[in-house]
């Protein structure tokens, strides 16, 4: 046996992993090699360093439950990273934000708390519901996946059309796109979360012919028609596109939100 | 209203099947992510892809692997995801032959030795992945050979290649930031 095949059945042998055979034939090797018994001795320490610098970290508090909640599908899931209580809230500029949020709820429930305007399409009404709610934690998205693509075919299995997830020129980077089924007007839609400028913007889809009349304001951007409604403080920007009806709400105005939402990536 | 509700029964018989395997799952998964966030994230992944596919799943099988296998999949995703490099196996199958055996033992011995803890969580950060979870496995979670092979969906001799190059990746690695710091000349 050469030295270069003995290496590899050395390292098995700290595992424990040779059969008596290969065990013997290494030894063999071993007691005529010094300088693969220094390597049996350094291969035998790197497990150890690992084993002792690297300890098992405990399992966070509450992430059994969110697993839990996830899975019975009784709850949706929580996300961790949004509602959880990650340390970096502790920095001064997420206190600031943290602050900026009261006082954004303070605004709502004063909305919450007016007059309540009986004109607006029920679709609007619950497109701007559906993404207060959301960012207010009161309804919570269902799955985190980790492509559009991914999450796409989540909807696929849960909506009687197929959903596009559109790809926004400007929309900020996400690690995990968050979706959930809602009703609009008493239509099933997907609502996903889209980021840009630091804000999170609700999209629903939903399948075009059950919109036959889009309401709100016409309006035409970039070779796009949108139609432009507000409610409750926010935008709620209706656009086509195929067999799709689509719905971005957010607390921008209609300006911003036509510009964000005119460009797709190629 | 979520559609696709299924019977308690079958959540209940998920949890008891696989929720005990979780603070396993949470360890390999924060080795491999190196931060608490992403290794929950990672977690709750694997737990809700592991349910969606519980009908697959044969009672009395092997469930730890079953679960590790979808971790393993579930994070090579992530991998790629954040990479936007070509997928792994370009850069798994790195053959360093050379890698330990030119090193000079004793120099070797002092880096191990000198080493931070945040050394040997930064030298087990840049192994590939396979490797990594072969080197997670193997001396932080010691199970077998036939283990880690079921795991990683390879035969056992892929498994013993895979932790020998890890291993010597990661000796390179300590005895690189041990040069750096200063206390091993070269």
């Amino acid at each position: 046996m050469e030295c270069r095949d003995a290496r590899e059945y050395l390292s098995a042998s700290i595992d424990g992993a040779l059969t008596p055979e290969e065990q013997e034939r290494v030894e063999g090797h071993l007691s005529a090699c010094e300088r693969c018994s220094d390597f049996l001795a350094l291969e035998l320490k790197t497990k150890r360093l690992l084993r002792q610098r690297l300890p098992p970290p405990p399992v966070p508090s509450g992430l059994r439950e969110r697993i839990v909640q996830a899975v019975t599908g009784a709850e949706p899931v929580k996300a961790t990273r949004r509602w959880g209580f990650p340390m970096w809230l502790l920095r001064p500029a997420p206190i600031l934000a943290i602050a900026g949020a009261f006082v954004l709820l303070f605004a709502l429930m004063i909305f919450y708390a007016g007059p309540r305007s009986t004109e607006a399409s029920p679709f609007v009404k619950d497109s701007v519901d559906g993404h207060v709610k959301c960012l207010l934690g009161e309804y919570t998205m269902e799955v985190k996946l980790a492509s559009p693509d991914e999450l796409a075919r989540w909807f696929q299995e849960r909506l009687r059309f197929t959903v596009r997830l559109p790809q926004f020129a400007h929309q900020g980077q996400t690690e995990l796109w968050e979706g959930r089924v809602s009703l609009m007007g008493g239509v099933q839609s997907a609502q996903v979360f889209y980021r840009w400028r630091g804000k999170t913007l609700s999209l629903f889809v939903l399948s075009a012919e059950k919109m036959p009349l889009m309401p709100g304001e016409e309006r035409v951007w970039r070779r796009r028609t949108f139609h432009v409604n507000h409610h409750r403080g926010y935008t709620s920007l209706m656009w086509r596109d195929g067999d799709l009806a689509y719905c971005l709400v957010s607390d921008l105005t209609p300006e911003e939100v036509m510009a964000f939402a005119s460009e797709e990536r190629a | 209203m979520t559609p696709g509700e299924r019977r308690p029964s079958e959540a209940q018989r998920f949890e008891a099947v696989a929720l005990p395997h979780l603070p396993l799952l949470y360890r390999i998964a924060y080795r491999l992510s190196s931060n608490r966030a992403d290794a929950e994230d990672l977690v709750q992944e694997t737990f809700l892809k592991a349910y969606r596919a519980f009908h697959q799943f044969k009672e009395g099988t092997n469930a730890k692997a079953w679960l590790i296998t979808i971790l393993r999949h579930a994070h090579l995703d992530q991998v790629r995801k954040m990479s936007k490099e070509p997928p792994t196996e370009a850069w798994d199958e790195v053959e360093p032959r050379h890698v330990g055996s030119k090193l000079p033992a004793e120099e070797v011995e002092t880096a191990l030795e000198g080493s931070l803890d945040g050394d040997v969580e930064l030298a087990l950060q840049a192994l590939p992945p396979q490797q990594k979870l072969a080197v997670i496995l193997a001396d932080l979670e010691e199970m077998s050979y036939e283990q880690i092979a079921r795991v990683l969906d390879c035969p056992v001799g892929t498994v013993r290649s895979r932790l020998h190059h890890g291993r010597a990746l990661l000796r390179r690695s300590l005895w690189e930031f041990a040069k750096e710091r200063g206390y091993v000349k070269s």
